[in-house]
């Protein structure tokens, strides 16, 4: 099999798992495997950890089998009830799912690199599998039944039997290795022992096959070093009496084959017969076929060249109606119209292509929320609301980071510890609340808790302290709290914790958010807790756009950061300390000239208008010469230029060909 | 060894770029200005949907000049990145060997200035493609 080629099928698959895997595990905590729930889980879990298993043992992988393998051993115990799930052994399965994160992602960079990170593993599996650590200690695992050595059943062939070398990393998945090399000689008509007992804890390294080939000794032995791990190989051409045969209990009947009967429900038993076939079910029916009934998975960037094959067929629309106007034929305008609303319909569909539902992020946040919860012995019920909401896959995967330090900073210092909640009136839990929901052409995310609110006196001594805000203020508002709070190194954390407090985080949140043309709005009572809302656009390739004009030059201002427009009169702009600002409602805010801006000499055009921009809590006036309407654009990325204003690092193509600049409005305020 | 130059004019003075970088030359449509880039960026050109910043190499290497009124954009890439030369007139592609090339001696301290060849009686400056982008982005 060319590893390659499925490498990064491998990564994606397993990445998929180990989300359900922490799952599972959260459930597991909250509900124990004797209830129908916890029962479910239990099942999950195995399912989960073991297609994980059957993928990595077929790649080679061999510290990401052993660890799956040595988790799949303890929950088919947990499932057969030979073994009570105690929350010590909880904690050692969140442990191996937090290594097995580890041993996939490294495995995939380093595919070779099988003993090295194997080491890692040992100590966890040797925990698992109840060698020892404190699980084991106050509950021995269940011993399983010891294997018979036996010749391999059936006939005729010849009798290759394989010792591998002592202290093999799971041998089982090496010997399902060795039956698979087997097969690439000949049809492997016997094995023992039998390829379920291959994966059982107590498999010695020693197994014999009976394979039906004609290669020479030389070329057997090869074939099955090439397994690797192997130390001998001893080939028998007699062929063997039927006795054998006789000899072979029945599989239902051999003692090390009940353990079948675990084996998960999807998993047909007869395909279990021979260990290749096995290999296929791993990856095709668990793997290949199941996603493609209804899902292909597709680079990002076969997308993102649909996207601008879309983006400028948009531009030729835009050309082709102008000209066919200019004709007057009303056949052409219809035709014309009709692929309008063809390109129209195209555009939507790729757009929609990118779109993916928040909980392909969202879903990795539970056990984010918990082990913050553990460390800091908080209680805190986790609610996530509105998984369904679609955004662009690019920036959802960018939000992850900003959400994962607001979840932990909510449960750090939002909710209270479990006393202090019940002093102050509240239940002991704390609730964390995630959302998603469309609003117009955004998708806003919100963190929201319940816990004590920001200390506004607090935040606005220490912003008195290093000088950020006037000495005679009394209170501040929740823009003014969050832009104290955001600046770089300030922090209210009375101590540093592991997990937040550092300083840093709510600038580095504000300022990715902002990158993506979004904005992040702070509210805050003091005892009934803190929300933060992330506004984003819905995707990034198009966005709606103001299309502004200086001299005979365009440019778009986005939509998320236009609040109003209006016209400039006289009697708007006043001069404080040299400087141009604007009254609105009585409130006074900076103006900036577009033609400053953009280098452009300020005229005395006639028809000046003003574009009040908002980025988080800063609103500007902007002046323009005229607006020319709003217009959903494409945004194509360009080189920096050395030199160049640092406002503008995108542009869109218009119906004529040229490009118009996108003002960055988030660096400009 | 020498290596093929493709001969461009531009503001009356001769340019050599490498022909090996070279993927097309289009008509100069309308070019947007870039705010606050040096004289010598000309701007964006959309070229089938990317965006190319534009160099005029008259100006970039004081040449000085008008350029007439019907200009082309030779189109090179150079480290994954796109740039056009705006030029009057493509000539020829002629090849140089490193000795034929002469040390510039005026502005010889620019490294994107190769060195000086002949095209015919005049004079060709030698352009290093990947040293102009490098000055030109950020």
């Amino acid at each position: 099999m060319d590893s390659a080629r499925y490498r990064e099928l491998f990564l994606t698959e397993a990445r998929d798992h180990l989300v359900s895997i922490n799952q599972s595990l959260i459930a597991l905590e909250q509900s124990p495997p004797s209830t129908v729930r916890g029962g479910e889980s239990v099942n999950e879990l195995f399912r989960a950890v073991h297609t994980v298993k059957g993928m990595s043992a077929v790649m080679g992988y061999d510290s990401v089998a052993a660890l799956s393998h040595a988790m799949e051993s303890l929950l088919a115990r947990v499932r057969a009830g030979e073994q009570p799930l105690e929350p010590a052994h909880l904690g050692l399965l969140f442990d191996a799912a937090d290594a097995l994160e580890s041993a996939i992602e490294s495995s995939s960079v380093q595919a070779d690199a099988g003993p090295a990170s194997a080491l890692d593993v040992t100590s966890l599996v040797d925990r698992l599998q109840g060698r020892s650590g404190s699980a084991s200690s106050a509950t021995p695992l269940s011993t399983l039944p010891t294997v018979r050595r036996r010749p391999p059943p059936g006939s005729g062939g010849v009798v290759v039997s394989v010792s591998l070398e002592p202290g093999t990393i799971l041998p089982g998945a090496r010997a399902q290795l060795v039956v698979a090399r087997a097969r690439t000689l000949g049809a492997v008509l016997g094995a023992s022992p039998d390829e379920v007992a291959l994966l059982a804890d107590d498999f010695d390294g020693q197994l014999a096959l009976r394979v039906a080939t004609e290669a020479d000794d030389a070329t057997i032995a090869r074939t099955i070093q090439g397994a690797g791990s192997v130390a001998t190989v001893a080939i028998a051409r007699d062929p063997d009496r039927s006795d054998a045969c006789e000899n072979a209990p029945d599989a239902a009947s051999d003692p090390s084959s009940t353990r079948l009967a675990d084996l998960p429900p999807g998993a047909d038993r007869s395909l279990l017969a021979d260990a290749s076939e096995r290999f296929e079910a791993a990856w095709g029916n668990e793997v290949l076929k199941a996603p493609l009934q209804r899902y292909v998975r597709i680079d990002l960037r076969r997308l993102d060249h649909l996207m601008s094959l879309v983006g400028e067929l948009m531009i030729v629309r835009g050309s082709l109606a102008q000209r066919a106007s200019a004709h007057a034929d009303p056949m052409l305008d219809d035709v014309v119209t009709e692929a309008s609303r063809l390109v129209g319909a195209l555009q939507d569909g790729v757009l929609g292509a990118r779109m993916v539902p928040v909980w392909q992020v969202f879903d990795r946040f539970p056990r984010v929320v918990r082990d913050a919860a553990r460390t800091l012995g908080k209680d805190v019920e986790f609610v996530v609301e509105g998984r369904e909401i679609e955004l662009d896959r690019s920036l959802l995967e960018q939000v992850a980071d900003p959400l994962v330090h607001l979840l932990r900073n909510a449960v750090d210092h939002g909710i209270e510890p479990p006393a202090a909640r019940v002093a102050s009136g509240k239940p002991p839990t704390g609730r964390l609340t995630l959302s998603a929901s469309r609003e117009r052409s955004a998708v806003v995310i919100r963190v929201a808790d319940d816990g004590r609110g920001v200390d506004r006196d607090r935040v606005l001594r220490t912003a008195q302290a290093q000088g950020v805000v006037d000495a005679e203020r009394e209170a501040l508002d929740d823009d003014e709290i969050l832009r104290v709070i955001s600046r770089a190194g300030f922090s209210t954390a009375d101590r540093v914790t592991d997990l937040s407090g550092r300083g840093v985080g709510i600038d580095a949140v504000l300022s990715r958010i902002r990158a993506l043309g979004g904005t992040v709005e702070l509210r805050t009572g003091p005892g009934t807790g803190t929300s933060f809302s992330l506004r984003l656009p819905v995707t990034l390739a198009v966005i709606p756009a103001l299309m502004a004009r200086v001299g005979d030059e365009a440019y778009a201002l986005p939509l998320t950061h236009v609040t109003e427009t209006l016209q400039l009169t006289r009697g708007l702009v006043r001069t404080v300390r040299g400087r141009d600002v604007i009254v609105i409602r009585g409130e006074v805010l900076p103006l900036l000239h577009l033609r400053d801006v953009v280098g452009c000499a300020r005229g005395d055009a006639a028809t000046s208008h003003v574009v009040l921009l908002r980025v988080a809590d800063r609103t500007a006036g902007l002046v323009v010469d005229q607006l020319l309407g709003r217009e959903e654009i494409v945004v194509k990325p360009f080189d920096a230029v050395r030199g160049a204003a640092t406002c503008f690092n995108g542009a869109t193509i218009q119906g004529d060909g040229s490009a118009a600049l996108i003002l960055e409005v988030s660096s400009l305020l | 060894m020498s290596r093929p130059f493709l001969i461009v004019e531009g503001g009356g003075a001769l340019f050599a770029v490498d022909q090996g970088l070279v993927r097309e030359i289009v008509p100069a449509r309308a070019m947007t200005r870039l705010p606050g880039a040096p004289p010598a960026v000309r701007g964006l050109l959309n070229v089938r949907g990317t965006l190319v910043t534009v160099i005029d190499l008259a100006t970039r290497f004081g040449q000085g000049g008008a350029l007439v009124a019907d200009p082309s954009v030779v189109i090179a890439v150079t480290e994954a990145r796109t740039i056009g030369l705006l030029v009057d007139d493509v000539h020829d592609v002629l090849s140089f060997a490193e000795e034929e090339l002469l040390p510039a001696t005026e502005g010889s301290s620019d490294p994107a200035v190769v060195g000086l060849g002949h095209f015919g009686d005049r004079v060709v400056l030698a352009v290093e493609l990947q040293e102009l982008a490098r000055q030109t982005f950020a």
